[in-house]
């Protein structure tokens, strides 16, 4: 049950819980920093509430100490937080994610399988860098929350990281897209070194932009909604997830089958698939990019 | 002399929550050195306490965060800050209920990004004086000055964060 302070019992519950936690501020920081009061007199209030807090927890009066403070205003928090009842995570986490707020290191990691087929036994490796571009990246870039806006992804994060070597020539950015709303989990589709020599990064002004250039430079031309390019947001349709291209092979023109990289999404009015960042990479030149460039130390 | 810049350090969810919850109404304890250490000797300045010093801050916060430091002082300091003002800014009809949720849910989350820490520097000539207020002795970590400012916007300052 709880036990109305009879200094607040003439206040709604949740003017009551903003004034205990004002007066717990006030305890601990030494002032209410950064709220306002809105009743009457509530310095006087704050300072009814914190002596009889000191009084119930047991302190002597003439005890200032730092930890006494500290301890009353747990004390005041704890009153308030009675008052207002508990929180609601399951629900507040999928707002966040959903809004693309959630902190991007509580998110577990679940990475398609076609990247470790890529990596082989260096997968571990490029793994952990995945991991470390997620958890605390430099840039991150997220779209989702308004399945009416149907011209950008749907639920879907962009994160960048610098890693950095002894030879500042083979430092690179790590680029990683991953689709979020199945609870915390981000399912990882792309990861791609980015470096300097390879990509033109300058002026790149997020980081779609900067898959965009990833692409104009190891993407392969495939068609998509009638139209040839290397990158598309988004399509208004199904794109599968190989193409066939021409590619030129020693002076001949040749078909080659290519796996084309895309999140798929639901159109909420149609039902219809679309895709999203569709690209297809050319995995050989960006495999070579990799054996020349690597550098076993990375930090 | 009044320095011309103003320094800040907060944890990056400080300004998360301004930009999010406070329509960009930053709070933030300045002081005019970023190292008050290198303060002169005999200033005022020098009496800064080593805990309100931002470079101390900051580079504390972040030695937390990197090492994911569970015992951190800073970060549970700010986590009980965070968790009082939350309720605070309900009981003034300032957030609604999905709002605090999402503070309280973030707050109690085993989240190390969003304690890492955020430089505010700050041109003093953006800041009206009568914005500028001097923190009580008692409220005050030393004798040194601290000051506050309640009402930053985003626009008159720089936010960094500093690479190791």
């Amino acid at each position: 049950m709880i036990m109305m302070n009879d200094l607040l019992e003439r206040y709604d519950k949740r003017t009551a819980a903003g004034v205990l936690a004002r007066a717990a501020l006030l305890a601990a920081n030494g002032e209410p920093t950064g709220t306002k009061s809105i009743v009457e007199n509530e310095p006087a209030l704050w300072s009814a509430l914190i002596e009889q807090a000191r009084a119930k927890l047991g302190f002597k009066p003439e005890d200032k100490s730092p930890e006494v403070f500290e301890r009353i205003g747990s004390y005041l928090d704890d009153e308030s937080e009675r008052l207002i009842g508990g929180t609601d995570t399951t629900a507040a986490f999928e707002r966040l994610i959903r809004r693309g707020e959630f902190p991007s290191d509580l998110y577990k990691i679940r990475i398609i399988p076609n990247i470790k087929v890529f990596f082989g036994k260096d997968f571990d490796r490029e793994k952990s860098l995945i991991e470390r571009t997620v958890r605390l990246p430099t840039k991150e870039q997220h779209f989702g929350g308004s399945p009416q806006n149907r011209n950008v992804p749907q639920l879907v994060s962009l994160f960048a990281r610098e890693f950095k070597t002894p030879y500042p020539a083979k430092n690179f950015t790590m680029l990683v897209t991953g689709k979020r709303g199945d609870k915390n989990i981000l399912e990882v589709h792309q990861a791609w070194r980015v470096y300097a020599s390879q990509v033109n990064m300058f002026g790149a002004r997020d980081l779609v932009e900067l898959l965009r250039r990833f692409a104009d430079v190891y993407g392969y031309d495939i068609l998509v909604d009638g139209q040839r390019g290397r990158f598309f947001l988004v399509s208004s349709g199904f794109v599968p997830a190989s193409t066939e291209i021409q590619v030129q092979i020693g002076g001949k023109l040749q078909s080659k089958n290519v796996t084309v990289t895309r999140f798929t999404q639901l159109d909420p009015d149609t039902g219809k698939t679309q895709a999203a960042l569709v690209m297809a990479v050319d995995l050989d030149l960006y495999r070579k990019t990799l054996e020349h460039w690597d550098f076993k130390q990375i930090r | 002399m009044a320095g011309p810049i103003l320094y800040s350090t907060n944890p990056w969810f400080a300004t998360d929550i301004a930009l999010r919850y406070r329509r960009g109404v930053h709070f933030a304890w300045v002081c005019e050195y970023f190292d008050s250490e290198e303060a002169p000797a005999g200033s005022a300045a020098a009496l800064i306490a080593p805990s309100s010093n931002p470079r101390r801050i900051y580079n504390q916060l972040r030695e937390d965060c990197e090492k994911e430091d569970k015992h951190s002082s800073l970060i549970a300091g700010y986590k009980r800050t965070f968790s009082k003002l939350a309720k605070g800014w309900f009981g003034d009809a300032s957030l609604n209920r999905d709002q605090y949720d999402e503070i309280m849910a973030t707050v109690r989350a085993p989240s190390w990004k969003i304690w890492r820490p955020v430089l505010y520097v700050i041109p003093r000539s953006e800041i009206n004086p009568s914005r500028l207020k001097s923190v009580k002795i008692g409220a005050r970590a030393a004798y040194g000055p601290e000051l506050q400012i309640a009402d930053l916007q985003p626009h008159e300052f720089d936010k960094i964060e500093l690479s190791t």
